[in-house]
């Protein structure tokens, strides 16, 4: 039932003209045009206790991976950042601070209900003169070429429906010289760790999905994504298809996520 | 884990909140908004940098510098740990570069008003805690607790005086864990060996006093 060789795409197009693409969510084939919606679903479900069950299902971790990310982006005063599928923007939070008054923070996401936990949260911090907020879908980004000097996708890209079309998008919108971080889970390293992490993610995570959120679906949905995910290998080599040079990648707690990372020269 | 991010978090909080509590450190630490610090210790894998936030109240970041970092900073300071703890007294600074100890690139300055930062963190804890419990517990507790401090702090200045002459006769600065296994290796053999001078002394005074002893 599952399927460990990870897709390089993660739509597979119909083998006749006639045929509709599919396209995989969590372990179930849909229709690649239905892919959208029912993310959305789930990121409509989840929004409003989305920080509280990061942190009890990573443990507070998330914070060190976000961390790593900042380290790593090398943003500095001034310049231009975007954060995609931003979410409840913790990194657009941090990148406001680190840019100051003279630069610029997008936080941009497809789904209107985790934009706006994000902003209230930000406003709530007293974050406002230099941060943004658009709806927007990651595969079509509505920026002009060369904008930004870092993008990051934190936990996004998974949900992506054609992840080689965001990623293009992705190196379009970025400046000569700019460089994209993208941090998302991957396939652990050690094989005991990963059938320990196996069982954490299949038994536990929809049993705490169920008791704090009362929606054990999504975070069944959370779990399988992950699966399905492109592995560290297979994700380098696709940021290197749509142009990215210089492609790196770290993992981090044993591989159950990795930070890659591209430039745009 | 990230173990570099875990502790620069840790660092960040700690030290954000020790600048919170301290109503004064906020207007002492002007000087250093907006600057950026990088911190290297000897010791330490991670070089970290320090990026103090623009605007007040003082906020500081705390990260690695991951290997093509290139942000500039306004002063870098390289130290091992021995030294950590002299940096507070600002007016030091000029003797420890003299002395090989610290070593500081980029604006003096920014380095000084960090090190006074640090060394002057002056926080009223009871008042901290009275804010959090009530006057009576956070006063009994203070008092039971600064008992403890005292007794703490007489036998770290007499440690830290002790490292400290050890330091300044002896080259290489920065103690390697080997030296240090040694060190507290001697101190065994130092503590064995004043116990056997202590049962010898105890047999030469039992011995002088008995008769016989006085007519030896
Ligand atoms: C797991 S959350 C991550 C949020 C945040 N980056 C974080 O790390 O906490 C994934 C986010 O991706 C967004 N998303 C999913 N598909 C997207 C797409 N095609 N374009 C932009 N955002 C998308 C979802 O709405 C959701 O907010």
């Amino acid at each position: 039932m599952r399927d460990d060789n990870s897709p390089a795409s993660d739509v597979s197009p119909g083998a006749n003209q006639g045929q509709q693409e599919t396209t995989h969510f969590g372990f179930k084939q849909v229709d690649a045009s239905q892919k959208a919606s029912l993310v959305a679903g789930v990121f409509d479900s989840v929004a409003a206790k989305y920080d509280v069950m990061n942190d009890m299902m990573s443990m507070g971790i998330h914070r060190l991976w976000k961390r790593y990310t900042l380290d790593c982006s090398g943003v500095r005063a001034g310049q231009h950042v975007l954060d995609l599928a931003g979410g409840t923007g913790d990194l657009a939070a941090k990148f406001s601070k680190m840019v100051g008054a003279t630069g610029k923070v997008v936080l941009a996401d497809i789904n209107d209900s985790m934009l706006k936990v994000g902003r209230d949260k930000l406003r709530d911090k007293g974050l406002v003169s230099n941060l943004e907020y658009v709806q927007a879908n990651a595969e079509a980004l509505p920026f002009p070429d060369n904008s930004f000097d870092c993008i990051t996708i934190a936990f996004g890209l998974r949900n992506v429906t054609d992840k080689d079309k965001a990623l293009a998008s992705m190196f379009r919108v970025l400046k000569p010289g700019g460089r994209l971080l993208v941090l998302e889970f991957s396939k652990p390293t050690n094989d005991t760790f990963s059938k320990v992490y196996d069982w954490y993610s299949f038994h536990i995570l929809p049993k705490m999905g169920q008791a704090i959120a009362n929606d054990s679906e999504s975070y069944q949905y959370l779990a399988e994504s992950i699966r399905m995910h492109p592995d560290q290998e297979t994700l380098k080599s696709m940021m290197e298809n749509v142009g990215f040079d210089q492609v790196t990648y770290h993992n981090m707690t044993g591989g159950i996520v990795a930070l890659h990372r591209g430039f745009k020269f | 884990m990230p173990a570099a991010q875990l502790a620069c978090a840790a660092i960040e909080a700690v030290l954000n909140a020790l600048i919170s509590f301290d109503r004064s450190a906020t207007s002492r630490g002007k000087a250093l908004q907006s600057k950026r610090v990088g911190v290297t210790l000897a010791e330490s894998p991670w070089p970290l940098a320090f990026q103090f936030d623009a605007d007040a109240p003082l906020t500081v970041r705390v990260h690695e510098r991951v290997d093509d970092d290139s942000t500039p900073v306004d002063c870098e300071i390289s130290l091992s740990i021995s030294t950590l703890s002299e940096l507070s007294d600002a007016s030091q600074i000029t003797g420890l570069i003299k002395q090989g100890r610290l070593n500081v690139d980029g604006d003096i300055q920014v380095a000084q008003a960090f090190s006074q930062l640090l060394g002057e963190l002056d926080i009223d804890w009871e008042e901290q805690l009275a804010s959090r419990t009530n006057d009576v517990f956070a006063h009994q507790l203070f008092s039971s607790v600064k008992s403890a401090a005292n007794g703490f702090s007489r036998v770290a200045t007499s440690l830290h005086n002790t490292v400290r002459n050890a330091v300044l006769e002896e080259k290489p600065i920065a103690a390697h864990p080997i030296a240090i296994a040694h060190f507290s290796d001697q101190v065994d053999a130092l503590r064995q060996d004043t116990d056997r001078l202590m049962v010898r002394l105890e047999q030469l005074e039992n011995s002088a006093n008995s008769p016989q002893g006085k007519n030896a």
